[in-house]
């Protein structure tokens, strides 16, 4: 129970912060471009992530599973802390 | 507690995440500043809440590693204790076989030791009888009858009486043997 509770946590934080940048974003156009390289930056370390998964597990010495499901639920956070603010009034 | 406090503040972090964008509006500059406050104390909430429930997770792996421990030195000291309550019964029990192995190394003992007293009367009394016969034997060579043998041997004049009966007995019995 309470594990499950600090994994939507995780999953929380991820959107948050996602949704704080998208705030951000819209404050200022300058703002709006460091996000967008940040957003561009995490879409490309991602893809790393997947691509290079048994380096990077050796590293990290955690289970594959468990790795796919973080960047899983780290993409969908960071998804839908950003729908969240795109679709504000 | 520390549960009850993990869930609030989860569910604060929630609302803080997801109300003010629905509720305040971006075009206002107040509220968008509001909404940027929300947000940041809504990532505050979710941080502390999953710290607490990281704590409270690792505090319960090392009570169920504690009690694992306790259980597993009850199971040894259980399984010890049986091990010695059984040696301790093996080693009487192998007492008890000497013991009765020496109560039978006695008897027997004592078996062997009225064996040889028997032997010891048995030869006594032979030579007894022997003895009286080679006296017997010196007396007839000297030409005494049996009377007068029966006389000086067992001091017992002829006659009817028991005593000279029994003497006569022994007296025929040593030379019959002979």
């Amino acid at each position: 129970m309470i594990k499950a509770i600090a994994l939507g946590n995780n999953f929380l934080l991820t959107a948050i912060a996602s949704s704080f940048l998208c705030w951000l974003a819209s404050l200022h156009h300058s703002l709006l471009l460091f996000v967008q390289a940040l957003f561009a930056l995490k879409l490309i370390v991602s893809a790393s992530a997947w691509l290079l998964d048994d380096a990077i597990i050796a590293i990290l010495k955690i289970d594959l599973l468990q790795f796919r499901f973080r960047l899983i639920a780290a993409t969908i956070g960071a998804l839908v802390g950003a729908g969240v603010m795109l679709c504000r009034s | 507690m520390s549960l009850l406090k993990v869930s609030i503040l989860s569910l604060s972090g929630l609302t803080l995440w997801l109300a003010p964008p629905f509720i305040f509006s971006r075009k206002i500059p107040l509220h968008n500043f509001l909404q940027g406050v929300t947000l940041a104390s809504g990532f505050a909430c979710c941080f502390e809440a999953r710290r607490c429930a990281l704590g409270h997770a690792k505090a319960e792996e090392f009570e169920a590693l504690k009690e694992a421990a306790i259980n597993a030195d009850a199971v040894d000291e259980i399984s010890t204790s049986v091990y010695v309550s059984e040696q301790q019964r093996r080693n009487e029990a192998e007492l008890l076989i000497a013991s009765t192995s020496d109560r039978e190394l006695l008897e027997r003992a004592l078996a062997l030791s009225s064996e040889e007293d028997e032997t010891e009367n048995v030869q006594l009394a032979e030579n007894a009888d022997s003895e009286l016969q080679e006296r017997i034997l010196q007396l007839q060579a000297r030409g005494y009858g049996k009377a007068k043998i029966i006389l000086e041997i067992w001091g017992v004049s002829k006659g009817g009486s028991p005593k000279y009966k029994a003497a006569e007995a022994e007296y025929k019995r040593v030379l019959g043997e002979a």
